[in-house]
């Protein structure tokens, strides 16, 4: 038994997670501040309390296309390889317990997420939760 | 912080004291080698030895006494001429130190000595004290022979300096001690504290030579012991008999420190009073167990004393201080956490404040306004103050290399001298653990690499011995690090094979790469320059981890070598302090903060102004500016943020250029608009922003707000502004022409194809008339012999060129004897232009304008005696 906590969120109805152990916090609707010349999933910095972190838009990160007017404006704030990160999400999910010997290889058929960045997926009630890995994640490109 | 026992704080100073005196005996040692008569440093040595046995035996570590003793021992022989310093003594006495330094790092580990002795160390010192002939000289431990005889002489002036302000350091604790004690007379603390500061001042006064002031102390350090012990009681003789101690010991002080020589006073009486004292130790004992009552057995003892009191009151002091302890110098340590966590709150505190004054801004209050502008201020000063706390001079890392170098070069069969220049330059204390071991390697390198051996320098035809040269100073708000040697310098072919045998180029790019990017490959990871991998510098792990670790902190480095002569490697690196004043900038509605250090000047240009001051050289746009031409960059283009705004659109009514350097050289930044100059706190980019050369980082302004800091060296790079060394485009030759006859330039007047044509005469290489018969043609070329190669010829008709046939109108068709042809500087292709006339060479303030219709190869029309001629770009002509 290895039960873990994952913090869930949605882009393009898709449903993701990540370990809540990384998540400092989640905010809404922080003010952006965008970089010009940044890397195609920066969005921009945001000031929280004084600390400037970047922002990356999950959903380019992951792949999917744009077009999709649901903007990514909720912060995961999470700590990854000793920096702050902010991961810009659609939406925020509830805090889910997994045990990770449940975890399920990813289905072959799944489409537009890039694969490297999951660690496993896990069959809910109504769909299915993909696992993320947060240090993939925010590697830079 | 966790409460510290007053035993554990001595120890604690005595660390943190001998540390700093074994670092500068190590320098001094180095110096002394090289000077084996300097007297002065000698002494100074010999003064930091006494001092580290004094506290040793003060504390209790005999072991660590009795090395010391043995290495003061030899000094003093040293000192008082009987021996020479050979290199056999400064090793042991190096030795001595090293072996020194590690008790000390035992004693900060454990509290205490080590378990072992130093047998060999102390046998060797005390054989090399065998002088020829004399008998080996037995320096008593505590008798006087280690002091000066008579009084202090005038070389001795440091010593009584810090004799006296230390004199006046041990008088105060005493005083304190004593108020302590009237209070509470079982204040082991004060008691301990009297006792230091008598040993202290007699230690002093027996270095220094000072007899009587010498035994007067040490009868009152052994009541204090006595005392310490408890074999005493502090009784109101006691109390009185050292208090008047002290106030000799004041009086003494204050003498010397006036006249230089101590008073004429033997305190044979006051000597006596404590010596009896002393020696009634037996009874008071004795009588405590009696009668019970400390005050009253001692009091019994004694019985001409009439006080009845237990607890002996505090005597005025009849201390005759004439001298102002003004030669104290006032330092005190600080813990540098504690140093970290203010700039912290400063940081916070600066933000807090930049917050405030934007609401005011906004507010009509007034009163508000001047609470405000209090604030404001002291912040500042607040600021400043703690900035400058921070500061470290460079010399702190650089004394250690002395020592350093010595051994390397003694290790490695090198002689090699050492100037150092600037060693006061500042640094914030992080940018110097940063640096610390780049340097450090950058100057191992340089001996074990750079200098050759003495033999090869002969050979050379250089002086056997190499000199390493640190430099340091300010510039432009960068700090500069010059590492030099004389050595052999690099082998820039032999890097670039290297380097290809390594795989980390290709044959191909060995080819083709200049000399420059050749020497850079040392900075390659993985690259070493030795054939085999010494010890000393490392292996290939080396260059490249300086080069990052100097990168880490905004720096570069530079590296020069001239083969035979030395390499010359330079560190830049900016002097950011976390909070740094700014102009912030506004473009396409965002702001941007530019580091006010990078900042020359403001220029707003307004209506015809901004058609007339911007004009296009060489497809670049330019301003003049105080007698030269700037090249212009546009911040929205650097950017790369879409919409109107670049210069060939009609022109917007108003201009705001910022005018920035970089590398020594001045451009302009066009921008939207500029705001205000504000203090801002420098925050770093994350990861995956930190490799935007145009940014070195972001600032939250005083509404939440982001700005991002413009990195001015990295947007002048991807601007094209500041163009690589060696290649030199006309850009510069104007401002250099400019710099020198403010205005004017010279441009070659020829007649061509109908037209008047002026070319710049930095881009003409020579004027030639050939005479027709040296012209041949062949099919379509038209070529004529030149210097030794074949140069094909064109016909100059405006921004281009033509066939120069015998077919097509052309001075060739028109078959003249002679043809004049312009040959333009290049560094490519040879081609000579045909004009038809050659009119002449001029110099003035020729002004160009926009052409109407922008043909390629014309950069602009001017007014040249009245007429119209079109200023042609050679080397648009050239690649065309």
């Amino acid at each position: 038994m290895d039960p873990r906590q994952f913090c869930t969120f949605y882009i393009d109805q898709q449903f993701f997670g990540i370990e809540a152990v990384v998540v400092q916090e989640v905010i809404m609707h922080q003010q952006l501040n965008p970089v010009p010349l940044a890397p195609n999933e920066v969005l921009g910095v945001i000031n929280l309390r004084g600390q400037i972190i970047t922002a990356i838009d999950l959903r380019k990160r992951l792949g999917f296309e744009a077009g999709n007017a649901v903007a990514t404006s909720v912060s995961v704030v999470a700590q990854v390889q000793e920096e702050l990160v902010s991961f810009m999400v659609e939406r925020i999910g509830e805090i889910v317990e997994i045990d990770l010997n449940d975890l399920e290889e990813i289905p072959g058929t799944l489409q537009g997420v890039a694969r490297e960045l999951l660690i496993g997926a896990y069959k809910m009630p109504e769909q299915l939760l993909l696992i993320l890995n947060p240090q993939k994640l925010a590697n830079a490109p | 912080m966790s409460p510290t026992s007053p035993a554990e704080e001595l120890v604690r100073e005595f660390l943190v004291e001998s540390y700093e005196n074994l670092d500068n005996m190590d320098q001094d040692f180095v110096a002394l080698e090289r000077n084996p008569d300097d007297r002065e440093t000698l002494a100074r040595i010999f003064r930091y030895i006494h001092t580290i046995k004094g506290s040793c035996g003060f504390l209790g570590f005999e072991k660590l006494q009795g090395l010391t003793h043995a290495a003061e021992n030899l000094l003093s022989l040293l000192r008082e001429g009987k021996k020479r310093l050979t290199t056999e003594l400064t090793n042991a006495l190096l030795e001595t130190a090293d072996t020194v330094r590690e008790t000390l790092e035992t004693i900060e580990q454990t509290g205490r000595e080590a378990e072992h002795d130093y047998p060999a160390l102390i046998e060797t010192l005390n054989r090399l004290q065998a002088t020829d002939g004399n008998g080996a000289e037995e320096a008593a431990a505590t008798a006087g022979s280690a002091g000066m005889d008579g009084p202090p002489g005038k070389e001795q002036g440091d010593f009584v300096k810090e004799f006296v302000g230390k004199g006046f350091e041990f008088v105060s604790n005493m005083d304190q001690a004593f108020i302590s004690l009237q209070d509470r007379p079982e204040d082991s603390s004060a008691l301990t504290s009297l006792l230091e500061a008598t040993q202290g001042v007699q230690s002093e006064a027996k270095f220094l030579g000072l007899a009587d002031l010498e035994k007067l102390t040490n009868m009152g350090a052994a009541v204090l012991t006595l005392v310490n012990g408890g074999q005493l009681h502090w009784t109101e003789d006691v109390a009185d008999a050292l208090q008047d101690m002290a106030d000799r010991m004041g009086e003494a002080v204050a003498t010397i420190g006036s006249t230089g020589e101590a008073p004429a006073d033997d305190y044979l009486e006051l000597i006596d009073a404590l010596n009896r004292i002393r020696t009634t130790v037996a009874e008071d004992v004795k009588l405590a167990e009696v009668a019970g009552s400390p005050g009253g057995a001692a009091l019994e003892a004694r019985p001409e004393d009439p006080t009845s009191g237990t607890a002996p009151k505090l005597r005025a002091s009849n201390r005759k201080d004439g001298f102002q302890s003004n030669l104290t110098e006032s330092h005190i340590r600080v813990d540098v956490k504690l140093l970290d966590k203010l700039m912290n709150q400063v940081g916070e505190l600066v933000l807090s404040r930049n917050q405030h004054l934007q609401y005011l801004s906004k507010s009509q209050d007034s009163e508000l306004a001047a609470m405000s502008q209090h604030l404001n201020l002291v912040t500042s000063e607040l600021q400043e103050s703690i900035m400058a706390a921070r500061l470290q001079p460079i010399g702190t890392v650089w004394n250690k290399y002395p020592r350093m170098i010595r051994d390397l070069a003694l290790e490695l069969g090198k002689s090699v001298s050492l100037k150092v220049d600037g060693a006061d330059t500042e640094l914030d204390r992080t940018i110097i653990e940063a640096i610390k071991d780049p340097m450090t390697h950058l100057v191992r390198n340089a001996i074990d690499h750079g200098i050759e051996s003495p033999d090869q320098r002969k050979q050379a035809g250089k002086a056997e011995e190499g000199t390493l040269q640190l430099r340091a100073f300010h510039q432009g708000g960068q700090v500069n690090i010059e590492i030099s040697d004389d050595g052999r310098g690099i082998d820039v072919q032999r890097v670039a094979r290297q380097a290809r045998e390594r795989d980390l180029i290709t044959p191909d790019q060995e080819e083709s790469m200049t000399d420059r990017e050749k020497l850079n490959l040392i900075f390659a990871p993985g690259f070493s320059m030795a054939d085999e991998i010494t010890n000393i510098s490392g292996r290939g792990v080396g260059m490249d981890v300086v080069k990052s670790h100097i990168e880490r902190i905004n720096g570069v480095v530079d590296i020069n070598s001239k083969p035979g002569a030395g390499t010359q490697i330079k560190v830049n690196i900016p002097l950011t302090l976390a909070i740094i004043p700014a102009l912030i900038v506004t473009c396409a509605g965002q702001r941007y903060a530019i580091p006010q250090a990078s900042l020359v000047a403001v220029i707003r240009l307004q209506g015809e102004e901004v058609r007339s001051g911007i004009e296009i050289l060489h497809n670049v746009p330019v301003h003049r500016w105080r007698g030269g031409l700037i090249p212009l960059a546009y911040l929205r283009q650097e950017l790369e943020i879409e919409g109107h705004g670049v210069a060939e659109d009609h022109a917007p009514e108003a201009v705001s250029i910022v005018v920035l350097q970089a590398e020594e050289r001045s451009f302009g930044l066009v921008v939207d608009a500029i705001d205000d100059s504000v203090e801002i706190v420098v925050k770093p980019l994350g990861r995956h922003l930190r490799g935007i050369p145009v940014f070195a980082g972001a600032t939250i302004m005083g509404d939440g707000r982001v700005a991002m800091i413009i990195d001015v060296l990295g947007l002048a790079q991807s601007a094209n502004v500041v163009s690589e060394l060696g290649k030199r485009g006309f850009m510069e030759q104007e401002v250099e022409a400019m710099q020198d006859v403010s205005d004017k330039w010279m441009v070659l007047l020829v007649q061509s194809a109908g037209k008047r044509l002026a070319i710049p005469a930095s881009e003409v290489e020579r004027i030639e008339t050939f005479s027709r018969s040296a012209i041949e043609i062949s099919g379509e070329q038209v070529l004529v012999q030149y210097r030794g190669s074949v140069m094909p010829l064109k016909y100059l008709t405006g921004g281009a060129t033509v066939n120069a046939s015998p077919t097509l109108e052309s001075p060739i068709k028109d078959n003249r004897s002679h043809i004049d042809v312009v040959v333009p500087k290049t560094d490519s292709q040879l081609l000579g232009l045909i004009v038809d006339e050659i009119i002449d060479v001029l110099e003035d303030e020729f002004q160009v304008a926009n052409p109407v219709d922008p043909t390629p190869g014309v950069i602009g029309t001017t007014v040249i005696r009245g007429r119209v001629a079109e200023l042609v770009d050679i080397n648009q002509i050239l690649l065309s």
